[in-house]
């Protein structure tokens, strides 16, 4: 046990042995992490009682480092928490105090960490007594050269520089001092500095810099060349100069404060130390996070020098021993702090480099970023340079796109040299991109995969952004270097691959009629690469496969121009069916393809249905292959111009389905219940997709259709053969609909495929008689609760139907209204309630006459839904019905007689519909449907002659009615007048907005 | 278009590219002669771990006149089957919401970050669409089957 810990409530201890014996016993490694928690407590609690000032000083004076860390966080908690409870006179004794023990810490030679805690501590003293300390730094190198004691500053002036004081210091305590220099501009950059209490502050380190400066200057020009060797002290020391330089400087640039002026001088003797073997890491991560982060404090000049440095003797000895030829003896840190700070010179200096491209610095910094791209290794796994100049190369291109975007105009010098360097890049990073061989690949870790993956695809990326200026030549090269490589015996498919990547990645780059990179795709699509490919043999080519399966769907406008290599390319997208991992994209693309060249592969079609049957019997589960693949054959069927010629191509389809209907069903006997869904699921999905595939394409010939329903010309889907199909399919999804009857998926899906034929407006296979459709919609209505659904479906019907599908409608309506018996307010089943709406709505405005002629009764419960749903706490229910009674009161009417009874029906509804509109702005629904509420409220305003008797008797006659307290009858009435001032305008919104705000009174606001 | 906006898009875009979440994808949209900085087409990874992992949704956010003041509209396309996006696929998120979540200093990245929380977090408070919406609430089975298809439909190569 742990003396003076026995629980919860232990006792406090009673001694300073104790205090200590608890503090050594927190930080002891063997301490177990139930009693850290308890020692913690109890130490807190001492921190934070009035006693803790005395408990630190006392602490400060232990041997012990523990001890005096613990002595500092004490101070610390005091300075955060009581420091408004210390006189001027104590204040002072605790900054006496402090620098004394610091003094006496650096002395006694303690861990760093003792120190750096207490100058931590005196920043945060300096934080709350800034005006007891005016000049901090000052003082306290007067204080460690001995020159002063106490805390009086006034004479600080009058004492030696603090140059000359600092040449008498170690080189521990001069760490010391700009250790803490570097801290004070750190903790106080943090203060908002654009507030009356911030400026102070700011105003301080103004009055510090100079001081701040000055020893940071000292520290760094001490060593003389920083070719000399250093101790190890000098380097902690000239590491922390150089970062405490850094810290002032990004304070200097986002804030405009006197360091931006008198820190400058000081940029020039940091990049010296770049030469210095020991500092290099550090001075050239000091310059890479000033040119990133406070790049605006170089000037020019500086900005020259470090030019003339890099690309000078320095630069070119330190490049040429960081990137080396050889994978193996290279050190990637070293390496790694000279890139990062070339690229970001490079791209802090673009346009300068660019427009002076040919002089010998810029030939020289370009050159070096051409050498980092061909670092040996793979990117991420072995180096991560290569990637840092993605972001230096695309805003290349872009400088050079803004300069000269016209192709014709004549570019200058400078353009022209970027463009072959740009060129350049693009195949150093091609060569990158090159998948490892398996051996390597299977030592990756995840992320270096995952890692790779994204390099391609930023290096996509750069391909797309460059294109605009590389053009055809390197869309020329990428071909010719696939092409030389297939015509020789043992290709190196990686780099075929790679072609292939950067090919697809600019098939959204072509933007002309017949660009000229469509020769150089004959070229390539002509060779052997894809009859190679398509050998099953070559099973390890899978990668190059993917990649050559996604060129062909990328480039289907291509094809649609190149009808000749159509077949070719989609017998190598059969043939990949093969390979599962290739049955995903090679699917896609043989419908991208075959949907865009429908009509030149009529000829195809019963070559590929066969390849489909031997596909489905192979892969019968492959859902998403196999639905692609139909919907590819659909697209062709679709084209097909003889009707009986679609449905002898359909039949095979149809029988291969029920196939897996058959399966299900024997699967569902032998009671595998999950696989027998997932069978017949696959089966409607197949249809679906097939459904839509059959639909005319929307850049078809439109067909317009002058019969208006009455004498359209009869075809053999209406009494033929596709009519037989039709009766059979339709019986086939009943059945499969009707073996899974509970089933939420298997309903939705057999309604989706009676859906595909609803906007068709030519006969077809899913263009089902309107009774089928109904029929089979009553049946799922009948055996499943899944009203979304059904009632979905029927409003999406009721949306197409033409006039001889009228009584079928009333049949459906008749079942829809119907529902309405189940429901004793929205919010009973707010599903059914929002999709009966949304029937209702459909109905009204698409064929009025059906609405209006539903029995009285019927229509009294639906008006009296679409009431109550407007103050239902249910959202869609809600939004629906302000449709609802929106289209309600715009509704025109085709006759005198349905006007007359709109206008009867909206005399009747006017009062409750105002009434309920009025609870919904007054505050009573939620800010989000409040424009949908104002909707309906706008069309009343301005449509109905008694809107405002009806609106004012709600608003002032009943109190129930109106949900707020909180304005007056002076704010009712200025609304009600400025709402019919605006007559359902604009402005109305806004208004609604405002008023709903005051009745939920001003205090409401968001909770984020 | 304001020089505040296009501005402000360009840092965004050389931000996104310096640095960019794994897996996502940013980038203004090609048009015939350049670029639209206005109209970007973005990839959101499902996240790891999640229902939604490997999949890859595309989305469009289109910035107004007033951005940073104003936020984008984002929008998938295809619409995405989810309790809080519209019908119409646009997506409804309070950090998006003028009114109210909107800061001009929320960047592209924090915005697709944002999106892909709420593909597997979604907010059942402000539903914007029925369907989805609906299943969310009363059959989690059936819907977590959903996603699961659809990200097999939108797999990330």
């Amino acid at each position: 046990m742990v003396p003076g810990i026995t629980d919860d409530d232990a006792p406090p201890p009673r001694s300073m042995e104790e205090v200590e014996g608890l503090i050594n016993a927190l930080y002891s490694p063997s301490t177990t992490p139930d009693a850290v928690h308890a020692i913690n407590r109890v130490l807190q609690k001492l921190q934070r009682s009035p006693e803790g000032w005395l408990l630190a000083t006392s602490l400060s004076n232990s041997s012990n480092e523990h001890v005096q860390f613990f002595a500092a966080s004490t101070w610390m908690v005091k300075l955060n928490t009581d420091w408004q409870g210390l006189s001027e006179h104590d204040a002072l004794a605790l900054l006496d105090t402090l620098i004394t023990w610091l003094i006496r810490v650096v002395d006694a030679g303690f861990k760093p960490f003792i120190w750096r805690k207490i100058c931590v501590t005196l920043v945060n003293y300096y934080i709350r007594f800034s005006s007891l300390w005016t000049y901090c730094i000052r003082h306290l190198v007067c204080r460690f050269a001995g020159v002063i004691s106490g805390v009086q500053q006034d004479g600080l002036l009058n004492l030696p520089p603090t140059a000359t004081l600092l040449t008498t210091f170690s080189n521990l305590s001069k760490t010391v001092i700009v250790g803490f220099t570097r801290t004070l501009i750190e903790e106080v950059g943090k203060i908002e500095s654009r507030n009356s209490k911030g400026h102070k502050y700011f105003e301080g380190m103004n009055l510090n810099t100079p001081d701040a400066a000055n020893v940071v200057m000292t520290v760094l020009m001490e060593p003389g060349s920083p070719l000399n060797q250093l101790s190890v002290e000098q380097v902690t020391l000239v590491e922390e100069a150089l970062r405490c330089y850094q810290s002032w400087a990004t304070y200097s640039t986002r804030e405009a404060s006197e360091a931006l002026q008198i820190f400058q001088p000081i940029t020039r003797i940091t990049f010296e130390w770049l030469e210095s073997p020991q500092i290099y890491r550090i001075s050239a991560e000091t310059v890479t996070d000033m040119l990133t982060n406070s790049f605006h404090f170089y000037t020019v000049e500086d900005n020259h020098f470090l030019a003339e440095r890099i690309s000078g003797t320095w630069g070119q000895t330190k490049f040429s021993q960081v990137v080396p030829k050889e994978h193996d003896d290279y050190d990637s840190e070293e390496t790694d702090a000279f890139a990062h700070m070339l690229v970001a010179f490079a791209e802090s200096n673009l346009k300068s480099l660019a427009l002076s491209v040919d002089s010998h610095t810029s030939t020289t910094i370009l050159e070096m970023l051409h050498g980092l791209l061909r670092l040996p290794g793979y990117p991420i796994a072995d180096e991560e340079v290569s990637n840092l100049e993605f972001e230096f190369w695309s805003s290349l291109t872009e400088l050079m796109t803004d300069y000269y975007s016209k192709e014709d105009e004549q570019k200058p010098q400078w353009w022209n040299i970027c463009r072959g360097h740009l060129l350049r890049a693009v195949q150093e990073y091609w060569v990158k991109i090159r998948i490892p061989p398996p051996d390597i690949l299977a030592e990756w870790y995840k992320d270096d995969k995952d890692g790779f993956q994204s390099y391609r695809k930023d290096f996509a990326d750069l391909v797309e952004t460059a294109y605009p200026v590389l053009q055809a030549e390197l869309f020329a090269e990428l071909v010719q270097h696939a092409l030389n490589q297939v015509n020789i015996p043992n290709p190196d498919w990686q780099e075929v691959e790679s072609c292939l990547f950067c090919i697809n990645a600019l098939a959204d780059c072509l933007n002309t009629a017949d660009p000229q990179e469509y020769a150089y795709l004959s070229a390539l699509f002509q060779s052997p690469l894809f009859s190679i490919l398509a050998n099953p043999e070559n099973s390890e080519l899978s990668r190059t496969k993917l990649s050559a399966i996604s060129v062909i769907g990328s480039y289907s406008e291509y094809f649609e121009k190149h009808t000749e290599l159509l077949p070719g390319a989609l017998t190598f997208l059969f043939s990949s069916l093969t390979i599962p991992k290739l049955i995903n994209q090679a699917s896609k693309s043989i419908l991208s393809l075959c949907s865009s060249c429908r009509t030149k592969l009529v000829s195809e079609l019963p070559a590929f249905i066969q390849h489909y049957q031997i596909f489905a019997s192979r892969h019968p589960n492959e859902s998403l292959g196999r639905e692609r693949v139909l919907g590819a054959l659909g697209c062709l069927i679709q084209a097909l111009e003889r009707e009986e010629d679609k449905v002898s191509a359909l039949n095979p389809l149809l029988t291969s389905i029920s196939g897996d209907l058959f399966a299900a069903k024997q699967l569902l006997s032998a009671r595998y219940e999950e696989e027998a869904k997932e069978r017949a699921l696959l089966a409607l999905r197949c249809l679906v997709s097939l459904g839509k595939s059959l639909q005319a394409p929307d850049d078809g010939p439109i067909v317009i259709d002058e019969s208006n329903g009455t004498h359209k010309p009869r075809t053999i889907w209406d009494d033929g053969p596709g009519h037989q199909l039709q009766i059979i399919l339709a019986q086939t999804v009943e059945d499969i609909s009707g073996t899974f009857p509970k089933d939420r998926e298997v309903t939705k899906e057999a309604c989706d495929v009676f859906r595909c034929g609803f906007t068709e407006t030519s006969p077809g296979l899913l263009v089902f008689p309107p009774s089928l459709v109904v029929s089979f919609l009553l049946s799922c209505g009948a055996r499943s609760m899944f009203y979304d659904i059904v009632i979905g479906t029927a409003s999406a019907f009721v949306n197409c139907i033409s006039p001889e599908g009228y009584d079928e409608c009333r049949r459906l309506t008749g079942y829809v209204f119907g529902l309405i018996g189940n429901l004793e307010g929205p919010e009973t089943d707010p599903e059914l309630a929002h999709n009966i709406l949304e029937y209702a709505n459909r109905l009204l405005t698409k064929h009025l006459h059906l609405f209006l002629e539903i029995q009285e009764s019927v229509l009294g419960r639906v008006l009296s839904l679409a009431l109550t749903s407007l103050v239902s706490k249910e959202q869609f229910p809600k939004k629906t019905a302000c449709t609802f009674w929106t289209n309600l009161i715009t509704t025109a009417g085709d006759s005198e007689e349905q006007r007359v009874m709109i206008e009867m029906i909206l005399q009747q509804t006017g009062e409750p519909l105002a009434k309920n509109l009025v609870m919904a702005i007054g505050g009573g629904a939620a800010r989000s449907e409040l424009d949908n509420v104002t909707e309906p409220l706008k069309k009343m305003v301005f449509k109905q002659l008694h809107a405002r008797k009806w609106l004012e008797t709600s608003m002032f006659s009943n109190g129930d009615a109106f949900p707020s307290q909180k304005i007056s009858v002076e704010d009712k009435s200025m609304f009600l007048k400025k709402l019919f001032t605006l007559r359902g305008g604009r402005g109305t919104n806004a208004l609604v907005k405002e008023f709903w705000l005051a009745c939920r009174g001003t205090e409401f606001t968001y909770a984020s | 278009m304001s020089s505040l906006c296009l501005n402000r898009l360009q840092e965004e875009r050389r931000q996104w590219r310096k640095n960019h979440p794994f897996g996502f994808y940013a980038r203004p949209q090609r048009v015939t002669d350049g670029i639209d900085l206005r109209q970007w087409s973005c990839g959101i990874p499902g996240k790891e771990k999640t229902l939604w992992e490997g999949g890859l949704f595309k989305l469009e956010m289109v910035f107004p006149e007033e951005y940073p003041t104003k936020p984008p509209k984002c929008k998938f396309v295809p619409p995405l089957f989810h309790p809080n996006v519209y019908p119409s696929g646009t997506v409804c998120l309070s950090i998006l919401n003028e009114d109210e979540g909107w800061k001009p200093a929320i960047t592209i990245k924090q915005i697709l970050l944002g999106i892909q929380d709420l593909l597997d977090d979604p907010n059942p408070e402000s539903p914007a669409q029925a369907e989805a919406y609906n299943l969310f609430k009363k059959d989690r089975a059936a819907y977590d089957k959903r996603i699961r298809a659809l990200v097999k439909e939108n797999q990330a190569t």
